[in-house]
This record gives C-alpha cells, structure tokens and sequence, in this order.
C-alpha cells in the first residue's frame, strides 16, 4: 500500500472524492439565479476548506498531526489498522451483493428479486441446502406480497423489463 | 456446473415463468367494470384531494354497474406530475383513473420534461370547484380591498405563497394585477395550509387562498375575510368580484376534475361518468361534504373538457405576465 | 378544565373504545417496527376502515396507532441498528451496541420506560399548555425556524467532540444533499441533473434506512458473525434493571422529555430533530461524553422520552391550525377531515372532550406499548444470536422493500441502496452519521425560512433581533458556541496539573 506523507493512500480516498465532488456541486450552483445559488455556494465553499483540512489532517506531518489533535482527537487511533487483502475482498462483495439486489428490483421488480436474492444468498454465502434456500426464497416472497401488495394494496413494482416505468 | 446447481437455477427459472404465464389478459370492454378500479390521487394521504376521493368511493362502489372495489391510491410526487404521467400511460380498460388539480397541473405540464398531455386525457367529469378569497389577519389595520390598495400606493403588499410552480402563487399574482394592488410574493411556504398559517402569523399583509379555508379561519377568529372572487359573493360582509369592478376573478379557481387515460371507449367513459355523477347525489358524500365544507360541483366528460380548456386559456393568456415575474 | 380532562378519560373507558385502542396499539407496534412503514402508513391503512365508526372510536384507534409506533421503532433500532422511524435513528447510536454487547435486553427495558415516562410527561406538558396552544404556535415564524435550524445543527456538531471536523464535513454533505430538488422559494429545479425523481429531492427516510440498516449489514457481511458480538453474553434477564435505569436518571428523561414536548410542537422541525437534539443535550451535559456512541444506557433513555413526549405536542399544531407536523400527523389529519372534524381554532373549543380523549388514548397506548414490547424482550433479544449470513439479507431486503413502499417510487430503493453504501464508508473511515441525519432533515427548513425571513423584511438582518423569540434562540447559539472555548479557558486559568490528554480510541 503507498504512502503519501506517511498515510496509506486509501486513507485519503473519501476526502478527495468528496472534493471532488463537492467542486463539481459548486460550478453547477453558480449556473443558477442568485437567491437559489446563495446557501449551496456557501456551503459548497466551507466544504472545500474543510475537506482539505481533513485531508491535511490524515497525513503524518506536524501541522497534520496538530490538527487531528485539535479538531479530530478521537481519529488519531483508527488510522493504524489497514485493511488487509481478506476484508478488502469481503467489502467489495457485500457492496456487490447489495448493488446486485438493487439491480434486481429495479429490473424484474419487487416479487420476483426477493426470492432470488433471498435464495441465491443464503446458498452462495450461508452454504445452506438448496430446500433451505427456496423455502426461505419463497416465503420472503410471501411475506413481502402479502404485507405489501395484499395489505397496503401497493402495486409491487413489476421491474423496467417488464413495463415498470 | 455441478448438476445441483444446474437443476437450482432450472428451478428458479421455472418459477419464475410460470409466474410470468399468471399474467391476465385484457378483458372486453362490455362488461365494465370486471376488476377493481385504482382511483389515483397526486398526493400523499391526507390531503384535500385525499379527502374528496376517500369520501366519494364508497358511493362509487354502489353506483357502479358490476361489484368491485374502487382503490384510493396515493401518488404523490412532483406536484402532481407523477400522478399524471401514471394515468397518461395506463391501459385504457378503465382500471386507473384519477383526479387533477386544474389549473395546477397544467402548470407542471408547461414545466416541460412532463411526459404526459393533459388535452389528450380522456376527461370523465368534475367533482369540485373552489374559488378563491382575500382575507387578513384578525388585528390588521386593514379593513377593506381599498385600504390595501391604498398601503399598495405606499410599498408593496406582501403575500405568503407557495412557490412558483404552485396554484397559490399564480393566483395571488393573477389577482393582485386584477386588484390593482402591487404585490411582493413571500414564497418557500411548503403547502396552502402552511401558507395561510404565515397569513395568520404576521409574516405577510395579506392572504388569497380558497374560499372553504378562508371560512374555516374566520369562524376561528385568525383571519378576517375581505372580498371573495366570485360573481356573487357567499361570504357575508366580504366584496365580491362583481362589486369590486373585476367579474375575471372568478375565474382563479382550483378545478378538480376526472380523467382516464387516453383512449378510453365510450360506454366505459359514460359508466364511469354517471357512477361518479350518482356518487356526488349520494346522501352520505353530501352530508360529508357540509360537514367537511367541501363544495360538490358534478360536471359531465363534454363540460369537464370545456372547463378544462377555460382554465388553460385564462393560465396561457396571464403566462407573459407571470413569467415576467412581479 | 378538570371536567373535561375526565370525561375524556370517560368517553375512552367503554369497551368498543378500548379494543380499538388495542387494535390501534398492535398495528402500531408492527408498523413502526418496519423500517420505511411507521406511523403514516398505519394510519393511512385504517382509514377506511375508520369509515363506519364514531369519531371518538376513530380518535382512539389513531391515537393506539401513534402511540405505540415510537416503541416498534426502538425495537428494531436497538435490535438491528434499523430505525423503525426516522426519530429511532438517534436511538440506534447507542442502542445498537448495547445489543452488540448482548444487552438487547437492557436496552429494550430502558427504552420502554423510557417511551412511558416521555410520554406522560408528554401528556401532562401538552394538557396545561392546550388552553394556550395558539398563541404559542403563533411566535414561531421563518425567522425563528431559521434560528431553531441553526441551533440544531450547532449543537449536533459541537457534541460530535473529538470528531468535529470530521463532523461538520459529513455535516455538511448533509446539507449539500438537502438542497437537491425543487426550491420553493425561486422556483428553481437544482442539482437533479435531470432525474425526475429527485425533483422532490432525496426523501429522509429511505436515506435514514440506508444510512443505518443497510450499512450495519454491510458491515455485519463483512465481519461474519452475529449482531451480538459474544453469544454467551446475551443477557435477557437485565430487562427489569433496565427498566429501572430510566429512574436512576430523572435528569435525562425530564430533559428528553422537555426538548420532545417543545421541539415536537414546532411544525416541520418535529420528531427527528426532538430526539437528536435530545442525544446531544445529554451528551454535552454528561460528565463522561466520549462513553457516548458505545453504548451508553442514557443515549437509549434520552432520545426515548423526546419522541413519545413530541407525539403527544405534536397534536397541538395539528388541531390548533391543521398544520401537520410530519407525514403521520398529516394522514391523521385526513382522517379527522373524514369524520367532520375540522381542525382549527374552533376545535380547541367545540370538541374539547375528543382532543382530550386522544390525548388519554395516545398516553396508554404508550404505555400499553412499552409493556408488551417488554413482554417480548426473549423471543426479540434472539434476534441478536441470528447469524450474519441469515440475518443480512432478510434485513436488508425488508429495508430496500419497505423503502419502495413508503410511497411507491422505486428511485427509493436506490436512494436507500446508495446511503447504505454511503453510510458503510463513514463506518469504515470513521466520519459520524449523526450530522448527516440532523443536516438533511434541517436544511431545506434553514435555507427556506432564511429566505423567508429576507422577504418578510426587505432583506434586513435585524428581523433576527427584534422578534423576542428569535433574539432568545440567538442567544442560546452563542452560548453553546462559545461555551466549549469558555471552558478550555477556565481549565488553562485554574492550572491544574493536568497531564496532556490520552487520545480515545
């Protein structure tokens, strides 16, 4: 893992995207009138400045190490463990499961992605037996129509595939 | 792939294609209604138009020609155009329809980006109308429409509002022109209640929203009504737009009309209109309606068409002046 | 005024009352348990069933409903870090690892009594101040939701102590989040980048369920193993002690209770803000804040009694002007519409013995609550025992679902996706979610009511100071402002040996 100013790389990451992001925020507030452009710009700006303390801070130079002892004491600990290669990989695939979901109900909608999600998930990762799975699968489903679509009387979104809007 | 997992993945498949064959298919038109029908609502629950559909389904129910459920179903969202844009696209077998705020949504229409055509709707009737009124808070010094008229020649009078995609604030601005008040608009207020409320606060010199509200909050002493934009006026000591000089007031109204969506067929159009037309004489949605103030103005599919059109010249012929601002 | 009270007491002692008020009382406990349901939806589901009933048994079953769904919430938000409503958030921050340490029990105790105790409180606060309830309502205007704002997010950020920066950033991004969407005052659509449906912006709630469901089992998935960290330390039998912790800190539940009655009552601002704000008072008035986020049984108590004492005040906009002071309040409006009651100044006067009969049905319907949730601390603690493999999809699903159904837009499920992914990253690299919450839910209230008061006084900032309300809150600012600096002054001046502070883990 490579360090600048003393601090893994990935330790920086959020910031810097967020500031990223942030001056994106910025030149797109200024494309609008005054009285609506006011508090997102001040607050677009403050966020600048603060990010980039932020980012002073995370590293192990002197004003770095100052800062976190003024404005963030509690930080000063968390930074030493980084993540080895093992939670790394379990972080991309709970993200991944979770994307993978959200991709399901937005393309074959409400009904159908439960219980495959439900099912392939307690098979892929809990190693259960397949009847354990589909029953699980198949009464999620269940539950979800019957306190959604038959209490509430929602209309379960049917999914982009087939003619959710 | 290990076979388990093979015949796994067969298997969900084959559930899920059966499911797929569940789907049913469209029935014939004769024999409307033949499945529940979704009465959509462009806002939450809650609401005034909430209120008006939740009152008026049960009578709908009975007045229909087959048994089934009418469905209240709440679709709120971008001030009404999700509503819209849901009707606009449904199947036109009678099983979605909906109630419109007009001239409201015609405003969201005009924002563009709308994905639906109000005109090409099929229009089954009207449930309600309200017109709308002037008023102040209980201990302003102001008295009359002249008197605001006067402060008018001194500063601009200031009114609470919604935003600028909202009925209230063209209203205001609409009727202020017609007064010959100049007006300075205090926007940002999240709904016609909220806005009456800053009325009643101080925030503003004055307030013009619809008529049942204006009642309500003088029989509680909070706001003092001065004039009403109808013909003949139905608030007693309140100017009307006829003895102000000013009969086009009466035309700033909150329609609530019925649509279907485009292509509906005849015989279910009329089934739908003289079901809602029955529900509106219905004894219990009469009585709601007194207690609740809730004024029950039936129209049919060939008025509710005209009086949709009405409203969208009056918005279009005051649109310049409303995009110039105040 | 006494006979009033009574006979509202009186009209709710019949038994058709009573079971709708059970009934009122189980819907509510189920609802608000669900993250995404909650009170609205209950209420939005009995309203035609309330059709044929009297409006006094319709007014019972409402206030069983919105009594008992603050002590669902609690459930799951100690349980599963999950608020079952947007106020359980703050009742996450140190409910949850109190279950992690297998105190489930403990917990669930303190906030039951915690819930009764707010809610009488509530109750007695919004009784003596009902005669009164227009006049107050009405001293609260732009200008001081402005302040009111302002205030919340000062002290959220001066309470994250020893992260503040990180705080004010995440802050901040809160913010920059809540003025996505329509602005009501210019008119203008912004930062929606042409999404439909972010034109209402991003909803609070199916952000609240990503920020703290969905992450905590992100989190869960990627360090296996129960919520409970050590199966053998799941102790159910602490519930009674943890009923009685409530008791050993009066000073917590009077406060908790205080900031719900008077914050709830402020229209808008309402329930999430009552009981952050009542976290944060209790952390900056502890001597040992930094136990705070770990687990500390008075970060459970505190935000407990602020969201049942805010149910009962928020009544009071609501009836007093027919202004709703949240989702819930504003579907129990639609059904006092139906059954002819007109909220209003006149219904302070005419139908005394209704209001009063809610306000006695929402108080034991509480306490009923509480109770039953007591009851069911065995079966509930087990869920803490559930393996993560198990446990992290049912929740998740059930979260992403029930965000859908808060109003049918499936733009919701990517919202809650999102901030669940979101809130796993703040975990991860250490960035508190409390200021994200409370900076979302405040400000559009901030950056309108500024607006407004601009408009309201020709852009002059001294309408700050000549409203007496708004100059109070101005001065409670400052103070809270200067008070750290203030006391980083007085320790250097009292020069006690004092060696150079260990930072915390």
């Amino acid at each position: 893992m490579r360090r600048v100013f003393g601090t893994p790389i990935v330790d920086y990451l959020p910031a810097l995207v967020l500031w990223l992001l942030t001056a994106g925020y910025l030149v797109t507030a200024y494309g609008y009138s005054v009285e609506s452009r006011v508090m997102p710009a001040l607050v677009a700006w403050s966020m600048l400045a603060l990010l980039m303390l932020d980012l002073i801070s995370r590293t192990q130079t002197r004003f770095g190490r100052a800062l976190t002892r003024w404005l963030n004491p509690a930080a000063a600990q968390v930074e030493a463990a980084s993540p080895d290669r093992d939670t790394a990989r379990r972080q991309f695939a709970a993200v991944l499961w979770l994307a993978g979901l959200a991709t399901a109900l937005l393309l074959i909608g409400v009904l159908y992605a439960v219980p495959v999600y439900v099912a392939a998930s307690l098979r892929l990762r809990g190693r259960r037996s397949y009847t354990v799975c589909l029953a699980a699968g198949a009464g999620m489903a269940l539950l979800v129509w019957l306190l959604f679509a038959v209490l509430l009387q929602i209309n379960l979104y049917p999914g982009l595939l087939f003619g959710g809007a | 792939m290990p076979d388990l997992q093979r015949r796994f993945l067969l298997a969900s498949l084959g559930v899920s294609g059966a499911a797929l064959m569940l789907r049913r298919p469209a029935f014939a038109a004769t024999n409307f209604p033949d499945k529940n029908i979704a009465f959509v609502i462009p806002d939450g629950p809650g609401g005034g138009f909430d209120s008006y559909v939740r009152a008026i389904t049960p009578a709908m129910e009975k007045a229909l020609p087959h048994k089934v459920t009418v469905v209240p179903t709440n679709v709120p969202g971008a001030g009404g155009a999700r509503a819209a844009n849901e009707i606009f696209r449904a199947r036109p077998d009678g099983a979605m329809i909906g109630i419109f705020n007009v001239p409201g949504i015609y405003i969201q229409q005009e924002r563009g980006n709308a994905g639906f055509d109000l005109e090409k709707l099929t229009w089954i009737g009207r449930v309600g109308v309200d017109h709308y009124g002037l008023a102040v808070g209980e201990n302003s010094r102001i008295k009359s429409v002249d008197d605001l008229k006067a402060l008018a020649k001194q500063r601009p009078v200031k009114f609470t509002s919604t935003g600028p995609a909202g009925t209230a604030y063209n209203a205001t601005l609409i009727a202020a022109h017609l007064l010959g008040i100049r007006a300075q608009l205090i926007t940002g207020y999240k709904g016609s209640r909220d806005y009456v409320m800053g009325a009643v606060r101080g925030d503003s010199d004055a307030v013009i929203t619809a008529i049942p509200t204006l009642r309500r909050m003088a029989a509680g002493k909070t706001l003092r009504i001065l004039a009403t934009f109808e013909e003949h006026g139905s608030v007693p000591g309140a100017a009307d737009a006829t003895a102000l000089g000013q009969p086009e007031l009466a035309n700033i109204t909150l329609q609530r009309l019925v649509a279907g969506p485009p292509g509906l067929t005849a015989d279910i159009k009329a089934a739908l209109a003289a079901a809602i037309t029955k529900a509106l004489a219905d004894p219990q949605v009469v009585g709601w309606a007194k207690k609740a103030d809730a004024g029950l103005a039936p129209e049919g599919p060939e008025q509710a068409i005209a009086t949709l059109k009405g409203q969208i010249a009056f918005y279009n012929k005051w649109k310049p002046y409303l995009k110039a601002g105040q | 005024m006494l006979h009033v009270w009574l006979s509202g007491i009186e009209g709710l002692l019949q038994l058709r009352e009573l079971t709708f008020l059970a009934l009122g009382m189980a819907i509510g406990l189920v609802f608000g348990a669900i993250p995404g349901l909650g009170g609205s939806t209950a209420l939005a589901l009995l309203m035609p069933l309330t059709y044929g009933l009297e409006p006094f048994t319709a007014l019972a079953l409402s206030g069983g409903v919105m009594g008992a769904v603050p002590m669902g919430g609690s459930i799951t938000a100690i349980l599963l870090n999950a608020p079952g409503t947007a106020p359980n958030a703050a009742t996450c921050i140190d409910g949850y690892p109190l279950a992690q340490q297998g105190k489930a029990g403990l917990a669930i105790g303190a906030a039951a009594s915690a819930n009764s105790l707010g809610g009488i409180i509530g109750t007695i606060s919004v009784l003596a101040v009902l005669p009164v309830a227009k006049e107050l309502v009405l001293l609260f205007g732009p200008p001081e939701f402005f302040l009111l704002a302002i205030l919340g997010l000062v002290v959220v950020a001066t309470t994250s102590r020893g992260k503040m920066l990180r705080g004010l950033v995440t802050g901040g991004f809160g913010l920059m989040v809540a003025f996505i969407g329509y602005d009501n005052v210019s008119g203008d659509v912004r930062f929606t980048y042409g999404v439909e449906y972010l034109w209402d912006g991003v909803r609070l709630v199916p952000a609240l369920i990503g920020l703290f469901a969905v992450a905590e089992m992100i989190n869960l998935m990627v360090k296996g193993g129960a919520v409970a960290r050590d199966a053998g330390t799941v102790k159910i039998t602490r519930t009674m002690s943890g009923v009685i912790e409530t008791f050993r800190h009066p000073g917590t539940v009077l406060r908790g209770s205080l900031v719900g009655t008077v914050v709830g009552a402020i229209p808008g601002v309402g329930g999430v803000v009552a009981s952050f704000l009542s976290y944060s008072l209790t952390v900056q008035a502890s001597k040992d804040p930094d136990s705070f986020g770990k687990g500390n049984i008075e970060g459970v108590i505190a935000p407990e009694a602020a969201i049942n004492a805010k149910d009962c005040s928020a009544l009071i906009p609501t009836l007093a002007f027919g202004i709703p002071g949240g989702a819930e309040m504003a579907v129990f409006l639609g059904i006092l519409v139906l059954h002819g009651l007109q909220p209003g100044p006149l219904m302070l006067i005419q139908n005394q013995t209704e209001i009063y009969g809610l306000v006695w049905a929402l108080t034991a319907s509480c306490i009923l609550a509480s109770c039953i949730g007591l009851l069911l601390i065995r079966p509930l603690a087990m869920v803490t025992l559930i393996e993560s493999e198990v446990l992290a999809p049912i929740v998740i699903c059930i979260a992403l679902v029930g965000s859908f159904a808060i109003d049918g837009q499936i733009g919701n499920v990517v919202v809650t996706a999102v901030f669940g992914i979101l809130g796993y990253l703040m975990l991860r690299f250490d960035y508190p979610r409390l200021t994200v919450v409370v900076a979302l839910v405040l400000g559009g209230t901030a950056e309108r009511s500024f607006h407004q008061a601009m408009m309201m006084n020709n852009g002059s900032w001294s309408i700050f100071v000549d409203r007496w309300v708004s100059a109070l809150l101005l001065a409670v600012i400052v103070i809270l402002l200067g008070s750290p600096a203030l006391r980083i002054l007085t320790r250097r001046v009292r020069k006690r040996p004092i060696a150079v502070e260990e930072p915390q883990t």
